[in-house]
């Protein structure tokens, strides 16, 4: 079983950073079928981040890959996705932790 | 009493100066005393307003976006005048998206076009609403 790729997403995920963050997400992909997208430092989500994270997902999904989202509750990634009602579309975990061990 | 205060700005439709609008928009807020989760709200709905004006230019040369935001007791108003009329919502994914966000994200949200331009009112009450 190789190892989950980890890609950490820190500060703004936002129209002006998104194609940098989907380039990101697809090297990762091609080091290993399994990639945990880390929310926890994003903090500045806009909706053209939204857009790109479920174009991402979508991405991998397309290439066969497992993905799991760690979006912690009360954090700014979280709530947004509540509030669009999207978070029943991915799963999300609290921890990095948590999403490596249910990637596994 | 808090006293009134203004913020304002305007700015050419590019990124980096939407991005200018919002460190200093963040600021004027976290200086107004206005708390960082209801700012950032603020922040995240003035900046999807923005953003949705400054892709439609009509003559690109002459195209600005002008914020002004005024906090009073009760809350925060901020008022987005550009001079373009919007096109329709279904034009690019995720364009209606990011103003259902705006909206999710305060108060009252209207939006009135003239002939030429737009004008969209945020208000968002800073009285404790979640």
């Amino acid at each position: 079983m190789t190892q989950a790729a980890v890609v950490d997403l820190v500060g703004g995920l936002d129209l002006g950073s998104v194609a940098r963050w989907e380039a990101e997400v697809g090297k990762a992909a091609s080091t290993s079928g399994t990639v945990v997208l880390d929310l926890t430092g994003v903090d500045f989500l806009d909706s053209a981040g939204v857009h790109g994270l479920f174009r991402i997902l979508a991405a991998l999904d397309g290439q066969g890959k497992r993905f799991v989202v760690v979006a912690p509750r009360h954090g700014r990634a979280r709530r947004l996705l509540e509030i669009l009602d999207l978070q029943s579309l991915v799963r999300l975990c609290e921890s990095r932790d948590e999403a490596i061990d249910d990637a596994a | 009493m808090q006293e009134t205060s203004t913020f304002s700005c305007t700015m050419p439709d590019r990124l980096d100066a939407l991005a200018e609008m919002r460190a200093e928009l963040r600021a004027w807020l976290a200086r107004s005393n206005v708390e960082p989760e209801t700012a950032e709200d603020i922040v995240l709905a003035a900046w999807e307003v923005c953003a949705n004006a400054a892709e439609h230019p009509v003559d690109p040369k002459h195209h600005d976006v002008t914020l002004v935001a005024t906090v009073g007791p009760s809350g925060v108003c901020i008022v987005v005048e550009d001079t373009g009329s919007w096109r329709d919502s279904v034009s690019r994914p995720g364009r209606g998206l990011g103003l259902r966000l705006a909206r999710a994200m305060v108060d009252r949200m209207s939006i009135v076009t003239r002939a030429p331009g737009t004008e969209v009112v945020l208000w968002r009450s800073t009285g404790g609403h979640a």
